[in-house]
């Protein structure tokens, strides 16, 4: 693989799993203090 | 009735990621990746991302969302609703519920495949087959019950009938004690597997010590080395950078330095592989509460289908097929598209490395996993139709769509390729596109984009920039005029008229044309009917 290639892995990589754990981080933890494996709000 | 809800938030978003997560991503991203400028790929794959992928999944989200608070779970109530109850509109949400009928009609049929094939794979029925030509004779032998390995289409059928069983079952048992359930178990199972597929992959090391360029790094080269010529046109670069011509002139080259091809190709994998425009999720989102964000859950299952895209399907296929079979072999497969890939060159790569009966089943489970996440949300809106728009009770809608589709489905079972060919042109090129524009523009320009605005924050995790409400009012439904644009151009009219289609195959593909005519004629006639005997009626209930 040319270092451009390694480039564009390692930057496509970083950008999708830096964006999936901050929605995941949200979702888990910091949405608006709703945990995620329980029911919603007016359940 | 009581209207059925999600149990919990991680449920929607697993539930959402699966109905995205599918053949697509495994399949068909690697194939037109490395066909379309490896790398250089990923710069028109992110923006279409970010133009137009993420803002209809916002734009889907919020439909359903809001259509789910007047009580509709698809399309033409929703777009009835949002239209302030414009007589016509409602007909264009048709789509929402014929699109996944007609997917739903091949899709399963295919996932059957994957059944099959794990158990194949299992047993080791096709490790006989070790060149190209043996193991597509042997898929030809599945699919037509003639040959060495099957001798009657029953093995097919079987592995169809447990298919569609499976699919009823799910969906019978509601969204949340079926959909949500069967998601928060198979989606972690998912990526479990790719994960191990791709560890595996990244442990073969160089097999053949007499090409020692056929190794892993190479495999992942062949997917990510930019080629830059996918995406600039040379001579046009040259003539921006010598300066020559006249004002006019090099506008015209500066114009020309971006293909299309590599765009339009982007715009449709993202299409493709995130199931927005297929009406899906806006059925999976009206079983939301109006408090439930949508913002957040929407971005967060475009980037779980994104990570299981790019770093786990880009990870599989097709370094495995290029640490066996060289560069040139692996070209061939990636131009063959999804079926080659999946069905020939896999288990040709499988049967050559240690322990490949289980690593074949579990690539073949994987896929199986991801197709019956994806078939059961294209289940879904047809049933929620008749729940919601006839009052009928979750068994009786669910009978009435297993028998209806069940029927349709032998139409894909014994009329082959020709007729899933037609099927999948349609409801895929067609009816994903004028969807989604139908929409983003409901969405942005007859809802109101302060509104619009208003309604994908409320109860929103996230604040999104302010640059979408630009983006989802004029960017997007440009980005996907264009596209239809280009499609109409491009291929309509060959296809309407059959252009270098096999002659035999011109009766089964004019017969699957007049059945789409007649299921959209009697979906148009049920949406008729039903607000006919509405009509007087204040039977919306605001939430």
């Amino acid at each position: 693989m040319t270092w451009q290639g390694w480039i564009f892995l390692l930057a496509g990589w970083s950008v999708i799993v830096a964006m999936l754990s901050f929605c995941l981080y949200r979702t888990l933890r910091g949405g608006a203090g709703k945990p995620a494996d329980t029911p919603p709000r007016d359940a | 009735m009581m209207r059925e809800r999600w149990g919990s938030k991680l449920g929607v978003i697993l539930a959402v990621a699966g109905s995205a997560i599918g053949l697509g991503n495994f399949l068909r991203f690697p194939g037109v990746a490395a066909a379309n400028g490896g790398g250089a790929f990923l710069i028109p794959y992110f923006v279409a991302l970010l133009l137009l992928g993420v803002p209809l999944m916002w734009v889907e989200w919020t439909i359903g969302r809001f259509g789910g608070g007047f009580g509709h779970s698809t399309a033409p109530g929703a777009f009835h609703t949002m239209a302030n109850k414009n007589r016509f509109v409602k007909y264009f949400g048709v789509i929402g519920i014929f699109g996944p009928i007609v997917i739903y009609i091949y899709y399963v049929y295919i996932e059957s495949w994957l059944l099959g094939y794990s158990v194949f794979a299992a047993t080791g029925m096709y490790s006989d087959c070790t060149t190209k030509e043996a193991v597509k004779g042997f898929l030809d032998n599945y699919l037509g019950g003639e040959g060495t390995h099957f001798q009657s289409l029953w093995p097919a059928y079987g592995f169809f009938l447990a298919t569609f069983l499976a699919n009823t079952a799910v969906v019978y048992f509601g969204v949340r004690a079926g959909i949500e359930r069967v998601c928060k178990i198979a989606m972690p199972a998912l990526l479990i597997l790719a994960a191990v597929l791709v560890v595996r992959v990244f442990t073969l090391g160089t097999p053949d010590a007499a090409h020692p360029e056929n190794n892993v790094s190479n495999g992942m080269g062949f997917l990510w080395n930019p080629d830059w010529s996918a995406l600039i046109d040379a001579d046009a670069w040259q003539r921006v950078r010598s300066g020559t011509g006249g004002t006019w002139a090099r506008l015209n080259d500066c114009l020309h330095l971006l293909k299309s091809d590599i765009w339009l190709a982007a715009a449709g994998q993202i299409f493709f592989t995130l199931s927005v425009g297929i009406g899906a999720i806006l059925t999976y989102a009206s079983y939301l509460r109006k408090e439930d964000d949508v913002a957040l859950a929407g971005l967060t299952s475009a980037s779980a289908n994104t990570f299981a895209e790019v770093v786990l399907g880009g990870s599989i296929v097709i370094p495995a097929a290029f640490v066996f079979f060289g560069g040139a072999a692996t070209r061939e497969f990636a131009r063959g598209g999804t079926f080659e890939l999946g069905f020939l060159a896999m288990p040709m790569v499988l049967q050559r490395v240690a322990f490949g009966n289980v690593f074949g089943f579990l690539w073949f489970f994987l896929l199986f996993i991801a197709g019956i996440t994806s078939s059961i949300s294209l289940a879904q809106p047809a049933i929620a139709f008749l729940e919601d728009e006839f009052n009928l009770t979750k068994r009786e809608a669910v009978a009435i769509f297993a028998i209806s589709t069940f029927i349709l489905c032998h139409a894909s079972v014994f009329g082959g390729s020709a007729v899933i060919g037609e099927l999948d042109f349609w409801a895929v090129n067609f009816c994903l596109v004028s969807f989604a524009l139908l929409e983003a523009i409901l969405f942005a320009w007859v809802f109101g984009m302060q509104r619009a605005w208003t309604e994908l924050h409320s109860g929103s995790d996230i604040t999104i920039p302010g640059v979408y409400r630009f983006v989802i009012k004029y960017v997007t439904p440009l980005f996907l005029l264009a596209i239809l644009g280009t499609w109409a151009y491009q291929e309509l009219g060959k296809t309407l008229l059959m252009e270098g289609a096999d002659p035999a195959s011109r009766s089964a593909r004019i017969l699957t044309r007049i059945l789409l005519l007649m299921l959209l004629a009697i979906l148009c006639f049920l949406v008729w009917a039903v607000w006919k005997r509405r009509k007087g009626e204040s039977t919306e209930v605001a939430p």
